[in-house]
């Protein structure tokens, strides 16, 4: 139950600063939530993966100029994705973990650009995809691994201070 | 039974639920105005205050230096912190100085177009760079409705595309959906100001014989009223005579969309006003 509302916490957090704009890195933005439901998805399972991608997509897409139901289905997918490669995957590596939330990245791009050249005003993929969307993929890229190794961090540090107070 | 059916297939019967809640969501949208929905307003009335919240911490540390602490520290803690303070209150004064005359000029505007206008602050923007939005901090019970236009003292913003009840979403003119009707200052001709999805903007199905000229300002048509006749939209910074029927003109917005900070959404005409 713990583990849920500090989930539902971080989400929130997360949210917030996605939607606002916040934690961005010289104009570049790391899309948090996405990393979110790939690390549910990797740690949890695919059910998990699911819900939380498509709760927190339809937040986003309640604040995003794109079609309707474009984030909620991509991140859903990967959400699931995620969770369904994780017994296959070694989930602890950063490696592994940089791949998959790059190309976590690519893909959901590369399907929001498709839906938006297809239902709205088609102006070229390439020029987005090559200045917003691998950009994105790279600092993801590099996000998720870090973002893992800071909750190892702190997870060990935590484990230090309660082996102290118990001694 | 049902249950230990649905078990068995867990696989399955998720990957079928995000379609299916695709479908529902998409479907829900489409018989309503953007965001009116019950559960996208709920959304936006929690998360609104929290994005203002977000805005504002990002905003004071984008002003405040700390390079300047760091060598004086090296001389002496206390006159370091007292430097410190002495700064942050020198760059306070200033962002009050700077936001007092902001809103003087927005003032100023309002006044000058007669125009009924709601003053809005930008609570966020679009982090995905597939679009160009921002979040304001007015919403339906400000009397902002969908498709109205946006303006800043410099020129168009763009409009509205969803409405939540105390927030809303602007589409900016620099949005590759975003379309306006525009003249050319100078010669009087007649097109369609399209954004391109970076800092640009594009003015299309311009007559080849249009002789207009890099510097020469584009504005508003005023046709549709969706926005006032007349405001800048921007300043012409390249011009390819290379189409076939029409000549294809760049357009730099006037407005300062990478750095707004308040707008005007306009809510009615000047005699809707009186």
């Amino acid at each position: 139950m713990r583990a849920h509302l500090a989930s539902a916490a971080l989400a929130l957090v997360l949210l917030t600063l996605q939607t606002s704009g916040g934690g961005g890195l010289s104009g570049l933005h790391p899309d948090l939530v996405l990393l979110f439901v790939l690390a549910i998805g990797m740690r949890r399972g695919e059910t998990a993966g699911v819900l939380w991608g498509v709760g927190l997509g339809f937040v986003e897409d309640t604040f995003s100029a794109g079609l309707p139901g474009a984030n909620l289905l991509t991140k859903g997918f990967l959400g699931f994705a995620a969770g369904t490669l994780s017994d296959q995957l070694d989930c602890d590596n950063p490696n592994t973990q940089a791949i998959v939330a790059a190309i976590a990245t690519l893909l959901q791009g590369a399907v929001q650009l498709a839906l938006l050249e297809v239902f709205s005003a088609g102006s070229g993929v390439l020029t987005p995809f090559l200045g917003a969307i691998a950009p994105a993929a790279a600092l993801n890229g590099a996000v998720l691994p870090a973002a893992a190794f800071l909750r190892r961090a702190f997870q060990r540090w935590r484990g230090r201070r309660l082996a102290a107070a118990g001694t | 039974m049902l249950w230990r059916f649905l078990a068995r297939r867990r696989r399955v019967v998720t990957a079928l639920l995000v379609p299916l809640a695709a479908v529902a969501s998409v479907s829900s949208s489409v018989r309503r105005a953007p965001g009116s929905g019950p559960l996208e307003a709920s959304v936006a009335v929690l998360l609104a205050p929290l994005q203002a919240g977000t805005t504002a911490v990002f905003s004071w540390f984008d002003g405040v230096s700390l390079l300047g602490g760091a060598a004086l520290r090296r001389e002496n803690e206390e006159l370091r912190r007292e430097v410190e303070r002495l700064r942050r209150e020198v760059q306070e004064s200033r962002e009050r100085v700077a936001e007092a005359a902001r809103l003087e000029r927005l003032l100023d505007y309002r006044e000058g177009t007669g125009y009924k206008m709601v003053a809005a602050g930008v609570i966020g923007h679009d982090t995905s760079g597939l679009y160009r939005t921002v979040l304001i901090d007015r919403g339906s019970a400000d009397g902002v409705e969908h498709q109205q236009a946006v303006l800043a003292p410099d020129g168009v913003v763009g409009r509205v595309i969803k409405v939540f009840p105390r927030s809303a979403l602007v589409l900016l003119v620099t949005d590759r959906s975003s379309g306006i009707d525009a003249i050319v200052q100078r010669t009087r001709d007649q097109g369609v100001v399209q954004g391109r999805g970076g800092s640009g903007c594009e003015l299309k199905y311009l007559d080849r014989s249009a002789e207009v000229e890099v510097g020469d300002y584009v504005v508003t048509s005023g046709m549709g009223g969706r926005f006032p006749k007349g405001v800048w939209i921007g300043q012409v910074s390249g011009v390819n005579r290379g189409g076939d029927l029409f000549q294809s003109v760049d357009v730099r917005p006037a407005a300062g969309l990478e750095r707004l900070e308040e707008v005007w959404v306009v809510t009615g005409t000047p005699d809707a006003g009186r």
